[in-house]
């Protein structure tokens, strides 16, 4: 039985590449990257918990029994890393307005 | 197969790259030696240095040099119009071709895998 | 100084790159010198790293320890490992020397355009992502230098911005980069998740092939065969390498066989130990036989010289997948590896040098023809070879290394493919022949239109190109002929080295744990 996060990262990742395939907004596409994103993410930081873990944050800790903090650390760097390419593309979008006038992904000025 | 493969192995050929260049350089200079045999005094820019066309000129608007593999893609017409339909240029497609290879992938590897 | 140079490799660049603003304010001609500076001296550290680390040791660096070889105080690896084997040094050699090149080129190409340190901090910024992707030791750093190399290269694609079709490529690429990552971090978590290692070598020791295992390999190698431009995944790579400048076209080779080394590490490394690795290696040998003739079939078509270019790179990108890949096919079969299979590596890790360096000169001088006529379009050029006859001369020896022609260096690493495929599997090696042959039909029409036949009234007075550019080209030229008049220096002081470090896996752990 494959718990709740894992299903929810399943979803989101699927919604990801959906959008990604048959949506045609180039604003749809940042979204759809931002979820998959998210998904990864949340993927990542489920692979840490342990059952009745506490942060692991203590020098006098209540119980031995803490979540994992290295997945935290590559979360933290993945987003960062999201963040920078999210902003890219969203400036990216700006000038292509600017340029095209359209955000439609069908209608493109490089000839093939 | 191994009558194919000993093709490879009958040791024909020789590769000393000082030697192959040092014969260039001779034919080279043989080449120069007989070109300096022709005529000197020619008037630049008149009939004598414009190729000399025996019938009709030919038009050069109609052909370019890009037509010069019409032949080639001719005969593979239909690889080519599902090749320029498959570059589309939309980026959905990338993703769309992306998706398929991944799935194309672990249907092979799972099955392999557990067969 | 030795045992710092690991660090120091990825430090530099990025020192480099966040003082080049700095040293722009100051002034042109300062900030130029300190560019060409620093690449000469990651090219001094480069060239250190290899001395020690082909003659036999492998160097490796723990970032945070007491001493930098101290990687498994307990046991097991613990803190980011950086290694450097036979071959991670031979790809930093190949794309240092590029950038170095690149960069003298870029002193005048670029010149008149307004960010230009920018661009140099870019450049600098995509050398460090580069060879932080070559020598990182384990996945997750992996991940991080390639998300650096992607949103660097994206950045220097756009670097028209007055253009809107630069601005949509490097939309293109950056999608399609941003997925193969989050597909890379994926399947790093899954490997997490098993094994609670990052390391590559520590994971490749304990690793036991289960079912989420293979789902991690295939989420590894899509992702990074999308990254390097295999096909079907290929379809951004004419958008991107059509519409960067031109250096910029010639240094994203480098960073696309990057990611194709990525992929090697893997397949021979990291899951070593697989069974069954003819599947694996018939999977890279089809990737590479689709990418060959694909690749060049669309390349005929083009009018457009960088397009045309970009699709000779994905089909060149072919011959190394199959050479690679017919040596992991036979890797677990002593006797054909001994046979054929060392050779088809050699040849595929040798293509990887020649490639970058004859794909780099095709780029630089169609970057020269576009800087001095303005025009990318086959159909508007003409006669340019009265006006620029070095340039035509780099094209010419450009197109005849790329076809494979001898006595220049693709010859040599093509000859060594077709012969040990052949053995391999006869059919390959004639699909690659005759890939060879229409790469040659492309560029000689390609070299007719751009520079025989008569000249359009507005190429008239058209010179030759600036002193820099020449030496950038000219460097690249020597190279091809050098390595293809004596190939068996390289071959055997660099590419054997390389590929039996691909193969034997066991000094790559054992260095670590």
């Amino acid at each position: 039985m494959i718990s709740f996060p894992f299903i929810t990262v399943i979803i989101l990742i699927s919604m990801g590449f959906f959008a990604l395939v048959f949506k045609k907004n180039l604003l749809k596409l940042v979204m759809a990257i931002h979820i998959m994103a998210s998904g990864v993410n949340l993927f990542l930081i489920t692979l840490g918990y342990r059952q009745g873990g506490v942060a692991p944050i203590f020098t006098n800790a209540p119980n031995l029994n803490m979540v994992l903090p290295t997945v935290q650390a590559l979360t933290l760097t993945s987003i960062v890393i999201n963040i920078a390419i999210v902003a890219l593309m969203l400036s990216l979008i700006i000038l292509i307005y600017h340029h095209c006038g359209s955000l439609d992904t069908r209608k493109r000025k490089l000839k093939q | 197969m191994s009558i194919l493969t000993n093709i490879l192995e009958t040791g024909t050929g020789f590769w000393n790259p000082l030697l192959g260049l040092s014969f260039g350089l001779i034919i080279i200079l043989l080449v120069y030696l007989i070109r300096s045999q022709g005529e000197r005094k020619y008037k630049e820019k008149t009939e004598q240095t414009l190729p000399f066309f025996a019938g009709n000129l030919p038009s050069r608007k109609s052909l370019k040099i890009h037509n010069i593999y019409w032949g080639f893609f001719e005969a593979l017409k239909e690889y080519y119009s599902w090749l320029k339909a498959v570059h589309t240029g939309i980026i959905n497609d990338y993703i769309y071709w992306f998706v398929t290879v991944l799935v194309i992938l672990l249907t092979i590897l799972i099955l392999f895998v557990i067969l | 100084m030795l045992e710092h140079c690991l660090v120091l490799l990825i430090a530099v660049p990025l020192l480099a790159a966040f003082f080049t603003p700095l040293a722009h304010k100051i002034g042109e001609k300062l900030r130029n010198w300190w560019v060409l500076f620093s690449l000469v001296s990651i090219q001094f550290l480069v060239l250190v790293l290899a001395k020690n680390v082909i003659g036999g040791d492998i160097q490796v660096y723990t970032l945070g320890a007491e001493f930098p070889s101290l990687t498994s105080p307990a046991g097991f690896p613990i803190r980011i490992i950086l290694e450097a084997d036979a071959i991670a040094v031979f790809m930093a050699l190949i794309s240092v020397f590029a950038a170095l090149v690149i960069s003298i080129y870029s002193l005048r190409f670029i010149e008149k355009y307004k960010s230009t340190d920018k661009y140099y901090a870019l450049l600098l910024i995509l050398t460090a992502g580069m060879l932080g992707l070559i020598f990182s030791g384990d996945m997750f750093t992996m991940f991080v230098f390639l998300e650096l190399l992607s949103i660097a290269s994206c950045g220097l694609i756009a670097f028209y911005v007055h253009r809107g079709e630069s601005l949509e490529a490097a939309f293109k690429y950056i999608v399609i980069s941003a997925v193969a990552g989050l597909m890379i971090l994926f399947s790093v978590g899954f490997l997490y998740a098993q094994y609670g290692l990052l390391n590559i070598a520590a994971i490749s020791s304990a690793l036991e092939f289960t079912f989420l295992d293979i789902v991690a390999l295939v989420f590894l190698v899509a992702g990074f065969a999308m990254k390097c431009g295999a096909v079907p995944l290929h379809l951004w790579v004419s958008d991107a390498y059509g519409e960067a400048p031109a250096p910029i076209s010639a240094i994203l080779v480098i960073a696309s066989q990057v990611s194709l080394y990525a992929l090697f590490r893997i397949s021979f490394t990291l899951f070593g130990a697989l069974p069954l690795k003819e599947i694996l290696g018939w999977l890279v040998i089809i990737f590479g036989v689709l990418s060959m003739f694909i690749g060049v079939t669309m390349a005929i078509l083009q009018t457009d010289i960088k397009r045309l270019m970009a699709y000779h790179a994905v089909s060149q990108t072919g011959y190394m997948l199959l050479g690679v890949g017919v040596g992991l096919a036979v890797i677990g079969n002593t006797s054909a590896l001994d046979a054929f299979g060392i050779t088809a590596m050699e040849g595929g890790v040798f293509h990887i040098m020649n490639h970058a360096i004859y794909q780099g000169l095709l780029f630089l001088t169609a970057g020269a023809i576009i800087y001095r006529t303005g025009t990318k379009d086959l159909n508007k050029m003409g006669g340019l070879a009265k006006a620029m006859p070095f340039t035509a001369i780099f094209f010419l020896l450009g197109s005849f290394a790329i076809s494979g022609l001898p006595p220049l260096n693709g010859f040599a690493s093509k000859l060594l493919i077709y012969e040990s495929v052949f053995r391999f599997s006869p059919l390959l090696s004639i699909i690659a022949i005759l890939v060879s042959i229409l790469t040659l039909a492309s560029f000689v029409k390609v070299f007719y239109l751009a520079f025989l036949g008569s000249t359009p009234a507005k190429f008239q007075k058209i010179k030759e190109v600036p002193k820099s550019m020449g030496l950038a080209m000219g460097i690249l030229a020597l190279f091809i002929v050098l390595f293809g008049l004596f190939p068996n220096i390289v071959v055997d002081g660099l590419v054997s080295p390389a590929a039996r470090a691909l193969i034997e896996q066991f000094q790559y752990i054992n260095a670590v744990l």
